[in-house]
């Protein structure tokens, strides 16, 4: 019987370089900084178009190449030497096939290994995490690149009708190399769901459930099936219960109490919830934030939380670090790492 | 921290009910002879009716509660909704507890990850009993367009149909008498620039990137299969994937298929089966519906190897042999 663990050796992350804020937004719909700002705590995301205007970067796998690549050299591992790659996101940049097989090639890693497309929204990354410290612990692999990204400027809707999602919604993300060690790396991984709220958060159409693919009334009508819907009231109130439920958990089952946290790097969806977060926790953690800066990322928000707390000085070795998600589904999550 | 040690054990495979669906002829094209049928299910259910079907089969037939499965891995393309994916709609129908539950989009190749990956988590203690759904309804795309398609989507209508299948993977063996155990596994991930086999929109990098009623009415949100550039990207393939078959020296290979023929032209040495005459191409449920039919027809049972095509240079295989000593 041997032990192993997988750890965070590396860590990158990309986002555009435009910043959109919310002064500028309010010229395409019927919204204030003032009133964005009071509800969800984002200043400006950064996007990689507005409206009409193409700002610079184009793919969700252009970001993804620029955040992998900041990870292999952060960690010191060359692309040939991946034994899987593992890609979150809802926004490909082809609904089929997804973004993973191909970033390998762009990368220059290894054909003969395996390129999971991972679907899971919000927690999205933090399923990567799980495949990959599977796959590590299980010897099946050494080296594991996970990516969460997202870019979803393009298909926002900038009307006074799409306002409630659109204000949310940055373009970004960051990738993280796993690697195989025999100390502790991460620690416990719990995730989680209930499929009866599939429909209170996330998008009906084009999808497969009634009988075909798209029809021309999904277009139609006040809320369109190719809109997204979000029942705003309830996913505040079941996110600030089941991310401080689930943070105990992992932390219980490995023996801690939240003193022994030293940051929380939660999925940045609005910062209400993470200061509901904080609350719950009684205060006695951290919660890192920097939803001001790039909004919801969706699967990417992790990573790119988690690389601008590692440049701050806010994870340092040794520490134990919980990251933890909520999201459509709904879904959620909590992975405990000592860094 | 985690240990690995000890075998993991597939379950009896089983298939959605064929109730919910029926089977066609399918229609060749100006560019492909088709023989056979492909199987299409009924519009009132959903995806994740078929995957639940095939979900409680299994479960039933191998005496296992749906609160003891506690991960489970969803192999889909085709989800009930664009988000959340299927598995969370599984979920809820199976009525099973607050588990984690992965989505997987990787086509015909996911059952090789699922399976793959399922065996990783059972291994290192991260879940003790794993349920792998495979569900594709890939007949659908084509379900409520009347408008002109191109040759791709025609080919692709053609081949493509629908299907569901289950397992389940634990560290305990299975009672029924063709529990097997996984071994070894293989990969490939190469995907040119621009798939034979592909869905262009909707696409991030589209502006807008959702689809809109002009997308719809020209047909861009319809799948393509461009066969003469499939047989090229398969040809590039074939030498890492008959290196590999050579190292696992099966003596079954199961598999889905992407066109006809396809096996044959591998040159794999060993007992071939799969869906495809029965089933067209189904994504993701292929390539397990071509080992529960193998297995039920009781042929070849040894050092199979499950191999899923997700397009010409994408491929997943694992293999997997009889468990010792248990229900024979």
């Amino acid at each position: 019987m041997t032990t192993r663990s997988a750890a965070i050796s590396g860590i990158g992350y990309a986002t555009p370089r435009h910043k959109v804020t919310n002064a500028m937004l309010s010229e395409f719909m019927d919204t204030s900084d003032q009133w964005i700002q009071e509800r969800t705590g984002i200043k400006e995301r950064r996007w990689a178009r507005c409206g009409f205007e193409a700002l610079g970067e184009t793919s969700n796998l252009e970001m993804a190449l620029v955040a992998a690549r900041a990870a292999l050299q952060n960690a010191g591992t060359a692309p040939q030497e991946l034994d899987a790659i593992i890609y979150a996101t809802i926004t490909p940049d082809r609904e089929l096939p997804g973004n993973a097989a191909r970033l390998g090639v762009e990368l220059g890693a290894r054909a003969d290994i395996p390129a999971y497309e991972v679907r899971n929204h919000c927690s999205g990354f933090l399923y990567g995490l799980q495949i990959g410290n599977a796959l590590i612990s299980a010897a099946r692999c050494e080296r594991v690149l996970v990516v969460g990204m997202e870019l979803q400027s393009t298909g926002l809707n900038l009307c006074t009708a799409g306002r409630n999602t659109a204000v949310l919604f940055g373009d970004g993300g960051g990738a993280v190399v796993l690697q195989a060690r025999s100390t502790p790396g991460i620690l416990r991984i719990k995730l989680a769901s209930d499929g009866r709220y599939a429909e209170k958060l996330g998008l009906e159409a084009p999808g497969f459930k009634r009988g075909y693919y798209l029809k021309t009334e999904d277009f139609c009508g006040e809320q369109p099936g190719v809109s997204p819907r979000m029942e705003g009231k309830l996913i505040f109130k079941m996110a600030s219960l089941r991310m401080p439920q689930v943070v105990r958990t992992v932390l219980g089952e490995c023996g801690f109490s939240i003193e022994d946290l030293s940051i929380i790097i939660p999925h940045q969806a609005n910062q209400r919830i993470l200061d509901m977060l904080s609350h719950e926790l009684e205060g006695r953690v951290e919660i890192f934030s920097n939803i001001a800066s790039y909004g919801n990322t969706t699967a990417g928000s992790i990573p790119l939380a988690l690389a601008e707390a590692v440049a701050q000085g806010k994870v340092k070795p040794g520490q134990l670090v919980c990251l933890t998600s909520f999201g459509a589904g709904f879904s959620w999550g909590a992975a405990l790492c000592r860094w | 921290m985690q240990t690995t040690s000890g075998q993991t054990y597939v379950s009896k495979i089983c298939l959605a009910d064929s109730c919910l669906g029926e089977f066609h002829s399918k229609a060749s094209t100006a560019a492909i002879s088709c023989a056979g049928s492909c199987w299409r299910v009924h519009p009132q259910y959903a995806p994740s009716d078929v995957g639940l079907s095939a979900a409680l089969q299994c479960l039933e037939q191998n005496s296992i509660l749906p609160d003891q499965v506690d991960f489970v891995i969803s192999c889909s393309a085709t989800p009930d909704f664009n988000n959340p994916g299927l598995v969370s709609c599984l979920l809820a129908k199976l009525g099973a507890p607050e588990i984690g539950g992965l989505e997987l989009k990787n086509l015909g190749a996911a059952p090789a990850y699922a399976l793959d990956l399922a065996a990783a988590m059972v291994r290192s203690g991260q879940a003790s009993m794993v349920l792998v759904s495979c569900v594709d309804l890939l007949a659908r795309y084509f379900a409520a367009f009347d408008g002109v398609m191109g040759p791709g989507a025609l080919n692709a209508r053609s081949l493509w149909g629908d299907g569901g299948a289950a397992c389940l993977v634990s560290a305990q063996p299975f009672k029924h008498s063709t529990a097997m155990t996984i071994g070894r596994s293989a990969f490939m991930a190469c995907a040119p620039e621009m798939p034979a086999l592909r869905c262009d929109r909707p696409s991030a990098c589209a502006f807008p990137s959702r689809l809109t009623v002009d997308d719809f009415q020209a047909g861009r949100h319809l799948p393509v299969v461009e066969l003469q550039e499939l047989r090229a990207e398969l040809r590039n393939g074939a030498a890492q994937l008959k290196l590999k078959l050579t190292e696992f020296a099966p003596r079954q290979l199961v598999s889905n298929g992407l066109i006809p023929g396809m096996l044959e032209s591998l040159g794999a040495d060993c007992e071939c089966h799969d869906c495809f005459e029965r089933y067209g191409y189904c994504g993701s449920a292929g390539p397990l519906i071509a080992l529960g039919e193998s297995l039920d027809s009781a042929s070849v049972f040894e050092a199979t190897v499950i191999l899923g095509f997700a397009g010409g240079s994408n491929w997943g295989m694992v293999e997997i042999g009889p468990a010792q000593g248990v229900g024979r």
